[in-house]
């Protein structure tokens, strides 16, 4: 038993892993990033029923957070500043747990508008903060172990040696 | 020599957020019905003596900006209860229905943010008609009424109605 989670942490911290994570994370917030960036007045919506962010701040939010989702997505997948960017997402990640766990605790009855803006999506339970932690374990890998194996800025250093 | 250039994480995230943040605003800017950067998402409620925020019209004038054809009504009921009738000419936004996000974003697409738009449900204490108002504003309509207990109203007025 200690031998195997000694090898999944081994497989955690290996910076091959890294590449497979950033593939991974990148994909998911520029999927994310998608049905947001074309529908921008739904995601509004789907933001305000949360009931969480100031009304001053909701239409910001629902403009700025689309591409965050898509730069930060894009910049995992071709290696630039992918530390950043792991950084960036695993603090909207956090921020959407606190966002789920909060909705959940109150009993409001909303869809995510993780991935769909339909407010008539599945309403949000349990194994949507499963999904986001899933997630923040894989950004926070990048954050922590990521060597820029396959990468622009490895590409970039290389030819400067 | 290859110039070193060392960027700090810090910088590294102030880079991609500021740049996020313009694509954001720029890309916004150049929809043909942007998005208001600040919205009116406050409900506190509606009231006729003007309390709440969302103002309401009584029946005459909803009657009067219909016959002037300067009000474009909403229905915030089911698209069942729609189609078994509903003032004439109005839209179907049916809040809480599975078409609502992709019906609300045609409409924000297409309809002006200074259009007069006149939101009701059936019933005096139905509250679709106010929330969808409050989304409208929230988008950046500024012109905004409910008529409270539109449906029924509507009727007994024997204004003309149109059945799908």
């Amino acid at each position: 038993m200690k031998a195997f989670a000694r090898s999944v942490l081994g497989l955690y911290v290996n910076p091959s892993a890294s590449v497979i994570f950033r593939w991974a994370v990148g994909l998911i917030f520029i999927y994310a990033s998608m049905d947001k960036l074309l529908h921008p007045s739904a995601f509004a919506v789907a933001v305000y029923n949360y009931k969480i962010l100031p009304g001053s701040l909701i239409n910001l939010v629902a403009i700025t957070l689309p591409w965050l989702e898509l730069v930060c997505g894009i910049l995992l997948i071709v290696g630039l500043f992918p530390r950043a960017a792991a950084l960036i997402l695993s603090v909207l990640l956090v921020v959407f747990f606190w966002a789920l766990f909060i909705s959940l605790y109150r009993g409001i009855d909303i869809s995510c508008g993780c991935f769909t803006v339909s407010t008539t999506a599945e309403k949000i339970n349990i194994s949507y903060i499963a999904r986001d932690l899933l997630v923040l374990a894989m950004s926070l890998q990048i954050l922590c172990f990521d060597r820029n194996l396959l990468s622009i800025e490895r590409l970039v250093f290389l030819r400067q040696r | 020599m290859a110039i070193k250039v060392r960027v700090t994480i810090a910088q590294q995230v102030m880079t991609i957020l500021l740049f996020s943040l313009g694509m954001g605003l720029a890309v916004n800017t150049l929809r043909s019905t942007p998005l208001p950067l600040i919205g009116d998402w406050s409900h506190r409620g509606f009231s006729s003596e003007g309390q709440g925020n969302i103002p309401t019209v009584p029946l005459e004038e909803a009657v009067l900006r219909f016959l002037s054809h300067e009000a474009l009504f909403l229905d915030a009921r089911s698209e069942a209860d729609y189609q078994q009738g509903h003032i004439k000419g109005a839209l179907n936004m049916p809040v809480h229905a599975g078409k609502f996000g992709q019906r609300l974003q045609e409409f924000s697409l297409t309809v002006d943010r200074e259009k007069e738009l006149i939101v009701y449900c059936d019933g005096i204490d139905c509250s679709l008609g106010p929330e969808l108002a409050s989304i409208l504003r929230g988008l950046g309509y500024r012109d905004v009424k409910v008529l409270i207990n539109g449906w029924t109203q509507w009727m007994m007025a024997g204004m003309s109605f149109e059945v799908e």
